[in-house]
């Protein structure tokens, strides 16, 4: 186990760099990580779901706020920054640049084991993220969302 | 009383919508940040905040599973449960009951001053909620 705090630091100094290859060494090959993007149940995979993030958002950056400590289980809480130069891949197809950046606050709750993320989820606003981005879509009743499918 | 135990008085608060300890649990200048607003300062606004829940989620439960804790800190993962029979305010006006039911995972984390709630942010992700009421395409980013 190691110092929460450090770890943050691990974590977010490999992905935030885009060291693809070193996320290995911050987190289990078998990590399981939940968000509302996506859930992933290995390293590599948390790679390649970075990676397409980074497509989008190449300056992305976390910024850690707070970290709490229980033993082996964490919280860090913080925002992500990132401005929209590239083309975002969505369900729902492509969206090129906006040229908008982003600022989405996020809290990380997870375990760690021998000094490597075992587990997290992370808990954040998707829509928050579009407002900024200028796409989202508004609420709106089951019967005419229904139509439009 | 542990950060814990405190939390858990202000879950039971809103499990049965009585607000009447909130001055006992929460400090006068608690500030509340909740996803899709700016902060709220003071219990009347959150004590609303909660209120709007309830009138949207009239059977809605609030679960701490996992906590997790260190100095003044607490962080919560749980889950809201409800259905969605009372009517749903949105940045975007009012919309009518979906009657539809929801568990929304969230988390939360309080800091604590004197014994009271000094700060309470609240993350949770608005598209996952939205969607399960068949208000929103569940597809966003990436």
């Amino acid at each position: 186990m190691i110092e929460a705090r450090a770890l943050a630091e691990r974590v977010f100094a490999v992905i935030d760099g885009q060291c693809w290859a070193d996320y290995e060494t911050v987190m289990h090959p078998d990590v399981e990580m939940t968000s509302p993007f996506a859930t992933l149940h290995s390293a590599a995979d948390w790679a390649e779901f970075s990676r397409s993030f980074a497509v989008a958002m190449p300056d992305g950056k976390h910024t850690v706020t707070r970290v709490v400590q229980s033993g082996e289980r964490f919280a860090f809480e913080g925002r992500w920054t990132g401005t929209h130069t590239g083309p975002l891949t969505t369900p729902n197809g492509q969206v090129p640049p906006t040229g908008r950046t982003v600022t989405m606050p996020f809290c990380a709750v997870g375990t760690q084991r021998e000094g490597r993320v075992s587990r997290v989820r992370v808990y954040l606003d998707q829509l928050d993220m579009l407002a900024q981005l200028g796409l989202v879509p508004q609420p709106e009743p089951a019967d005419r969302l229904a139509a439009a499918r | 009383m542990s950060l814990q135990q405190l939390v858990d008085r202000h879950y039971r608060e809103v499990n049965t919508n009585d607000y009447s300890d909130a001055d006992d649990i929460f400090s006068a200048d608690v500030v509340t940040k909740p996803p899709g607003s700016g902060p709220l300062t003071g219990i009347e606004p959150f004590v609303a905040y909660g209120e709007g829940f309830h009138r949207a989620f009239p059977d809605g439960r609030i679960h701490g599973d996992r906590y997790v804790e260190s100095g003044d800190i607490v962080v919560v993962e749980g889950r809201f449960t409800g259905t969605n029979t009372g009517p749903l305010d949105t940045p975007a006006g009012q919309i009518p009951a979906t009657g539809r039911p929801m568990v929304l995972p969230f988390a939360d984390l309080f800091r604590v001053a004197d014994g009271k709630i000094a700060e309470h942010r609240i993350y949770f992700d608005t598209v996952g909620m939205l969607a399960q009421l068949g208000l929103m395409q569940e597809s966003t980013a990436v």
